[in-house]
């Protein structure tokens, strides 16, 4: 009780300080939008699988704003803290370290749900994205294993980043090439090299479970298993991985 | 009285450099202790291995009573820390960040009454990003205050402040030993430690090379003075004044001689010199007893080491 008492607080704390820094909420929020209309306006009449192509890909924008929030904000943000020695200061304090880590993580996960809000709202209003109501809990699981696996990554990503200037370079480093070889924004086909290669990360299974989950043509269940696994897979192996290795005191030794 | 630190046979070693040599540290209740010493002696490794943010390679250590890596959170509940460099969350108020860190403690003290005490009263709205270096400086002790610690590390506390702002640091510090608070400061200002310390240890290359009260440290007290004066006109030889046997360099200056004596005693020459000048009827200018200062102590201690 206690526990859950101080992460409300820190969560709190957290929400207070992100919101207040209007450049940094704005592009988190402004980009997936961004790039939401800007192909909508290039795939204008352009149709997949027998759907409109707004149907493939406005899934795909909401899975970037879901990596976004998680993986690259998260990421950063922590790098930032850990180099300026926020981190190392809260660590001199009884706050308990999970404490922390549960409200930072937390945070990302709300502007992540914001996203999927938001990117979906705009796709129902002014693009003709169908979201069956029979998806909803299919899509609230793909959500939240997603926002896991990519919180996951990006805490377990600071621990190979050296310093702050280092992160935005690493981090994008290692997605966006494969943002674009997972068929996030285009369909792919899945017997390209390319796709095949993408399958074995995160961010294709990620796609492909989400556009199935909204694809008013099918059923949640063509949401394959094999796809959940490998996200469950991508989160457990870097949880473990950033629990014995992730560093709460600058790299740089004075 | 009850030890609030207690360090024998300090060692901590990254890799081939051995950072700290074997430190014997003790630390009373309600003193103020200063660690002194020039960059890279080992000062922070040292406050760090305390304070927990680093493992001692060796030795045996107590923190008030607790085992600073093992028993960290309990320790913590009773420790303020104040590390080198202000980093706090630029976009909360000073007192939203006040009242986040009061949260963390069992026993924590007013935020506002915090506010009061370093000088905030003003800024108590403000965004930390709008405050001054030296009012953010202010608020990192105010953080460290408000789980009212019974033991307070304070790592270079004044570093890159102007003249004012030191002075103003100094007198906030001041005020809170005087409620049996515990102070260990790290600083290479040896004004800071002459001001502020109850006691001394100069650190040089990893190991405590002398410590004790400011004033007495490496024999300031006891040691050689230096007597300076400029020989009177009516003074044919120092041998006339007393002085034939005693060990001193004499100087020109503007035409005229300047002595300087170095002496275990210098009483007993004092009045040699004072009882023959009175006798002659003679202002002795510039007449001065010099003790070595902290820093000239502080020079030689380290320089010692370095040779």
């Amino acid at each position: 009780m206690k526990s859950l008492r101080i992460v409300a607080s820190e969560l709190w704390y957290q929400q207070l300080a992100y919101w207040r820094n209007p450049m940094g909420a704005f592009f988190t929020f402004f980009m997936p939008v961004m790039f939401l209309v800007i192909f909508a306006s290039l795939y204008r009449g352009a149709h997949y699988d027998g759907l409109n192509l707004d149907q493939y890909f406005i899934p795909g924008i909401m899975t970037f704003g879901v990596i976004s929030a998680c993986y690259t904000n998260l990421s950063v943000t922590l790098t930032n803290q850990r180099e300026q020695g926020i981190l190392k200061r809260f660590r001199g304090t009884p706050l308990p370290p999970w404490a922390y880590m549960v409200a930072t993580v937390a945070s990302c996960v709300i502007r992540a749900l914001v996203l999927v809000a938001l990117t979906l709202g705009v796709g129902v209003a002014f693009y003709g994205l169908i979201v069956p109501a029979h998806s909803y809990g299919a899509i609230a699981v793909i959500v939240v294993l997603g926002a896991a696996t990519f919180c996951a990554l990006g805490v377990a990503i600071t621990v190979i980043i050296p310093n702050a200037d280092a992160a935005p370079a690493i981090v994008n480093g290692v997605y966006l090439p494969l943002m674009f070889i997972s068929g996030t924004f285009f369909p792919l086909s899945s017997s390209s090299v390319l796709a095949k290669i993408a399958s074995y990360f995160p961010i294709r299974p990620f796609v492909l479970a989400s556009y199935n989950a909204m694809n008013p043509q099918v059923h949640s269940s063509s949401i394959h298993a094999v796809w959940l696994e490998n996200l469950a897979i991508w989160c457990v192996i870097p949880l473990v991985f950033a629990i014995r290795r992730f560093s709460w005191l600058p790299r740089r030794r004075s | 009285m009850e030890l609030a630190v207690s360090v024998s046979g300090l060692r901590k070693d990254f890799g081939a450099v051995k950072a700290v040599r074997g430190v014997d540290l003790e630390v009373q209740t309600g003193e103020v202790l200063a660690l002194l010493g020039p960059n890279g002696a080992g000062k922070t490794t040292i406050v760090e291995i305390l304070e927990g943010y680093q493992t001692a390679s060796a030795g045996k250590i107590a923190v008030l009573g607790h085992d600073p890596r093992h028993d960290r959170r309990r320790m913590l509940e009773r420790v303020g820390i104040v590390l080198q460099e202000t980093a706090v969350e630029q976009f909360l108020t000073v007192r939203e960040v006040l009242r986040r860190r009061a949260s963390y403690y069992p026993h924590p003290r007013d935020p506002d009454a915090v506010i009061d005490l370093v000088g905030l009263g003003e800024k108590s709205g403000a965004r930390v990003r709008t405050l001054s270096g030296g009012l953010q400086r202010r608020l990192d002790l105010g953080l460290a205050l408000i789980g009212d610690p019974e033991l307070l590390f304070l790592d270079e506390p004044t570093t890159g402040f102007d003249p004012n702002a030191r002075r103003e640091a100094w007198d906030i510090v001041r005020s809170l030993t005087g409620e049996g608070r515990t102070v260990l400061l790290t600083t290479h200002y040896m004004d800071e430690a002459q001001v502020l310390a109850d006691r001394v240890a100069v650190i040089a290359k990893g190991v405590i090379v002398a410590s004790g009260t400011p004033d007495s440290i490496g024999g300031r007290d006891t040691g050689t003075a230096k007597v300076r004066f400029v020989l009177p006109e009516q003074a044919a030889s120092t041998a006339e004044l007393g002085l034939a046997d005693t060990h001193l360099s004499v100087s020109p200056i503007d035409g005229r001689r300047m002595i300087e004596v170095d002496t275990d005693s210098p009483t007993p020459l004092l009045h040699r010199l004072t009882s023959w000048a009175v006798a002659h009827d003679i202002e002795l200018e510039g007449l001065e007893v010099a003790r070595p200062s902290l820093e000239d102590v502080y020079l030689s201690l380290t320089a010692e080491d370095k040779a």
